[in-house]
């Protein structure tokens, strides 16, 4: 049964008075049943959006099927360029291999951290546009408008609500994914920790708390629940609030061996929190520029490369930053309890256009990687000899069952409260 | 006639532009009616910005050709804007370029030429009000929206969909109505509408004439085939269809002009809740408004900023400021005291990279459907950003204005709304910042002024700590972040 706003408001007012008795890590879950706080805070969970719809093809290569060949003379990847830099081979079985830029996540494959879902889809109704597949995606059902939030930010407002501390971010952005369905939760977003404080005039230190007690008083007001007003009040005032804890606690610990790109620079991001601030739960980061109608694969000086830029380029990025992170939380000791699953809003067209690109399709290709995954290789990989009527892969994984797996497996919170319905477990999780 | 009064003036403004001094907002309200209030600043071509011209001439060089990336780079393209938002005596022609920009996002980040920007920056204000048609196809044919949507690939035989698809889905139409809900347009509609546009091209200038660039229709390249667009509906056409053919078409779909409603409410008036009976209503009216005008956007917005809607209560404060509104308003109601710096030297660059840290980075939209609006600004860190960034403006010190770059609250400004109580110094700042609150925010504000040693504004070393610190204050309070 889909949990309706005024149902979650009575709720959150329960949990609160379960706050009040519990003080550190006990809450209670919407529905009124107690959850063991232990393992559910012991598990983490970090997000990784490619924005602009990934090519599954291009990630997971069916190198045994001729027809993937033919729909891509000039982008496809033959058996012999499937091994990495050092002449591993990226061949995961007789059928399919990974792209050879994923040298890192190969590695962690063959270690059994790595599942890999194939042909997840949303529908056959679906516009294969950004805006609405990545709204679908984050509302967790088909509708095209999130009038209840995100499928986390329900799940984090039924968790934590209520709770004073830290628990979740949008690291670089706030996703859609996060959006909570009504006022009374927050979801922090965080881009910088050094910008992430309140300032006041240095040509005046002695008056800061003056002025601390006037903000205060402006943003603790109430408004009324859902109005602009209440919406920047609330965020202006769990920013302050937090801002104290960010500072002090992420300056114990600095990342180190991460390479210099912008999702690894977010995930450190992420370690730091993590390791330094234990009610740490949930996290989302992004990398975008999937979104290759042009030059999927690259030309170089009037040649064609496989391995540079375009596609390649974002997946070397994608499993360098994702092999840092997983050490760096293994040297903590936080390898064990930290999921990290991957979305993309839609894959691409199975035929390749006339500029070295593909169009959008269907079918994406999803990661969940973390050192208490079931590894291997999940749903089927769509036929490339039935398409749809425009050309498009025909996927077999619901999406939501991947949610529903990752709430109801490792988040301990009955799927059915965030996603309104049952959907299969896909196992990749014991 | 409907009579208008300074706080009319201030809403009007704060929607039609960035916001004015009080003394501005005076002489709006001096013409006596909220229509011609509203018609001067539509008519702004009427407005002379002379002044404005002459600064930008000295203190930017983007026209001294040869090209040179010293002269003229992103920086400067940013800087030439901003300078434009806080300094033009034409709010509404800044306001709705900036509308434009964001309707028809293109990013520099893949066009990666600023002149290209500079041109696309150009064709929008040139034709902010004109026929929606006609400014849709100028568009079309702009240098860096021809690369921004891969239409210089689009060729005979090897079709690619992305300008024929955002064109339909975020430009027009929407995928559907945003009023009955029926789907607008099919995955053939796309097909055959980037047939359409097939062969399009645009040729560079000589060097000695860089921003001249003219568009090229590639007959070799173009598809000249028959091809059936919107089938099954009031718009059905089969034909050897141009891009130029496709426009008009889709320009006069009914859905187009409601889609346009919304996008012009969200911007500049509130949003739109389609559920109702009454906003659905509002949409019709105001859609047919632009069908029966010849799709004149100028007649359109006419409508719209003298509508029952724009001035109702629900309209007051019903929008969460823009990073540029945010940014440029306080400067601008503090009477725009602002040295943009340059040519060559001590440029301001410090405006649009306040815009960009709070979520607007001009010219670098997210995608093509621009920045989201409203709540979409709101998050815990960039509403600190916005607390610190009212900080920086309150409290950075100049000794001279005319000759130091940047923006600044002089003391002679705070001088002039600071009286001997606090009630009084309070209500008048609020009243410059445009913001309404309540009597216990008043009062907090107050207690502020008074705190360790009674307020007494007989010095200017008060009043450059105090009153630096109230206006940051009243620029950290939710109403502020409303316009």
């Amino acid at each position: 049964m889909p949990t309706t706003r005024r149902q979650f408001i009575k709720q959150s007012v329960g949990a609160v008075t379960a706050s009040m008795l519990i003080p550190k890590f006990g809450f209670t879950q919407a529905n009124g049943q107690s959850i063991d706080p232990a393992a559910n805070l012991a598990h983490k969970l970090v997000v990784i959006q490619f924005s602009g719809g990934n090519d599954g093809l291009s990630n997971i290569i069916p190198y045994s099927d001729s027809r993937y060949y033919q729909l891509r003379p000039d982008i496809s990847l033959q058996p012999s360029e499937l091994k990495d830099d050092t002449g591993a081979t990226t061949m995961i079985n007789n059928d399919l291999a990974l792209h050879p830029r994923l040298k890192e996540i190969k590695q962690l494959y063959d270690a059994g951290k790595v599942a890999l879902i194939v042909g997840v889809d949303e529908s056959d109704k679906q516009s294969l546009s950004h805006f609405e597949g990545t709204t679908n995606l984050a509302a967790g059902g088909l509708s095209g408008t999130i009038p209840n939030g995100g499928w986390l930010g329900r799940y984090a407002s039924q968790a934590f609500a209520g709770q004073p501390g830290f628990y979740a971010a949008g690291i670089g952005s706030l996703p859609q994914m996060f959006y909570t369905p009504d006022t009374s939760y927050v979801i922090p977003s965080i881009s910088s920790f050094a910008q992430y404080t309140f300032q006041t005039d240095a040509r005046n230190t002695r008056d800061r708390n003056n002025q601390i007690t006037a903000f205060t008083a402006g943003n603790s007001r109430s408004f009324d629940s859902g109005a602009f007003i209440d919406t920047v009040a609330r965020a202006g005032a769990k920013g302050f609030t937090d801002s104290i804890t960010i500072q002090t606690e992420t300056a114990k610990y600095a990342p180190q061996g991460y390479p210099n790109t912008g999702l690894a620079n977010l995930l450190k991001m992420v370690a730091q929190l993590i390791v330094t601030i234990p009610t740490s739960a949930l996290f989302h980061v992004s990398i975008g520029g999937f979104d290759f109608h042009q030059n999927l694969v690259a030309n170089v000086n009037g040649q064609v490369n496989k391995l540079v830029n375009g596609q390649a380029g974002l997946l070397m990025q994608f499993s360098q930053a994702v092999k840092a992170f997983y050490d760096d939380l293994d040297a903590h000791g936080f390898s064990q309890n930290t999921l990290i699953m991957t979305y993309s809003e839609f894959g691409r067209r199975p035929q390749q256009n006339g500029t070295m690109g593909c169009d959008h399709g269907r079918a994406s290709a999803w990661y969940v990687i973390g050192g208490s995954v079931k590894g291997g290789v999940y749903g089927q990989q769509p036929s490339l000899s039935s398409l749809d009527r425009n050309g498009n892969l025909v996927g077999n994984v619901d999406l939501r069952s991947i949610y529903a797996t990752v709430l109801d497996k490792w988040l301990n919170h009955d799927s059915r409260s965030v996603l309104g319905a049952s959907f299969d477990n896909v196992g990749f999780l014991n | 006639m409907a009579s208008i009064s300074f706080d009319d003036a201030a809403h009007l403004l704060r929607r039609m532009g960035f916001g004015g001094s009080p003394d501005e907002l005076d002489q709006l309200a001096a013409f006596g009616s909220r229509e011609a209030a509203v018609d001067h600043l539509l008519n702004y071509d009427r407005i002379d910005d002379s002044a404005l011209d002459n600064l930008t001439a000295q203190k930017f060089q983007i026209n001294d050709p040869p090209l040179d990336n010293t002269k003229f780079n992103p920086q400067e393209l940013r800087r030439l804007w901003f300078t434009r938002m806080i300094l033009t005596k034409r709010q509404f022609q800044e306001k709705i370029t900036l509308f434009w920009h964001n309707h028809f996002a293109t990013a520099i980040s893949k066009v990666n030429q600023e002149v290209l920007m500079q041109v696309q920056n150009n064709t929008l204000r040139a034709n902010a009000l004109a026929r929606f048609d006609d400014l849709l196809l100028k568009v079309a044919q702009d240098p860096a929206m021809l690369i921004w949507l891969d239409t210089l690939q689009n060729v005979r035989g090897n079709t690619n969909e992305n300008w024929a698809r955002e064109l339909q889905e975020l430009f027009t139409m929407g995928i559907k109505d945003v009023v009955t809900g029926e789907t607008n347009y099919s995955q053939t509609d796309i097909t055959e509408i980037a047939r359409a546009f097939t062969g399009w091209n645009f040729t560079r200038p000589p060097a000695s004439d860089p921003f001249n660039y003219t568009f090229r229709f590639n007959t070799n390249s173009h598809d000249n085939g028959l091809k059936t667009i919107y089938s099954g509906t009031a718009s059905a056409v089969t034909s050897n269809l141009d891009g130029k053919d496709v426009i008009p078409i889709i320009c006069n779909r009914p859905a187009t002009a409601r889609f346009l409603v919304k996008k012009f409410f969200d911007f500049f008036v509130y949003p739109l809740d389609f559920t109702t009976k009454q906003d659905r209503n509002t949409a019709d009216a105001l859609a047919a408004v632009y069908l029966s005008h010849d799709h004149s956007i100028k007649e359109f917005a006419r409508a719209i900023f003298t509508s029952d809607e724009f001035w109702s209560d629900r309209a007051r404060y019903a929008l969460i400021k823009t990073p540029p509104e945010f940014v440029v308003g306080p400067i601008r109601m503090f009477g725009a005291t602002y040295n943009p710096g340059g040519p060559t030297a001590q440029r301001d660059n410090s405006i649009f990279q306040r815009s960009a840290l709070l979520g607007m980075d001009c010219y670098d939209p997210p995608d093509v459907s621009g920045w989201d609006l409203n709540s979409a600004w709101v998050n815990t860190a960039s509403m600190l950003d916005r607390y610190n960034v009212a900080n920086t403006l309150a409290t950075t010190r100049t000794q001279n204005p005319t000759t130091q770059q940047g923006a600044f609250i002089t003391i002679d400004q705070l001088r002039k709304y600071t009286k001997a109580s606090t009630k009084k110094t309070v209500k008048g700042f609020i009243s410059v910042l445009n913001v309404s609150t309540d009597k216990p925010t008043i009062n907090s504000l107050r207690q502020y002024l008074d705190a360790d040693t009674p307020f007494d504004p007989s010095t200017d070393t008060v009043i450059d700590q105090k009153v630096r610190g109230l206006v940051h204050l009243i620029m950290c309070l939710p109403e502020f972040q409303l316009s």
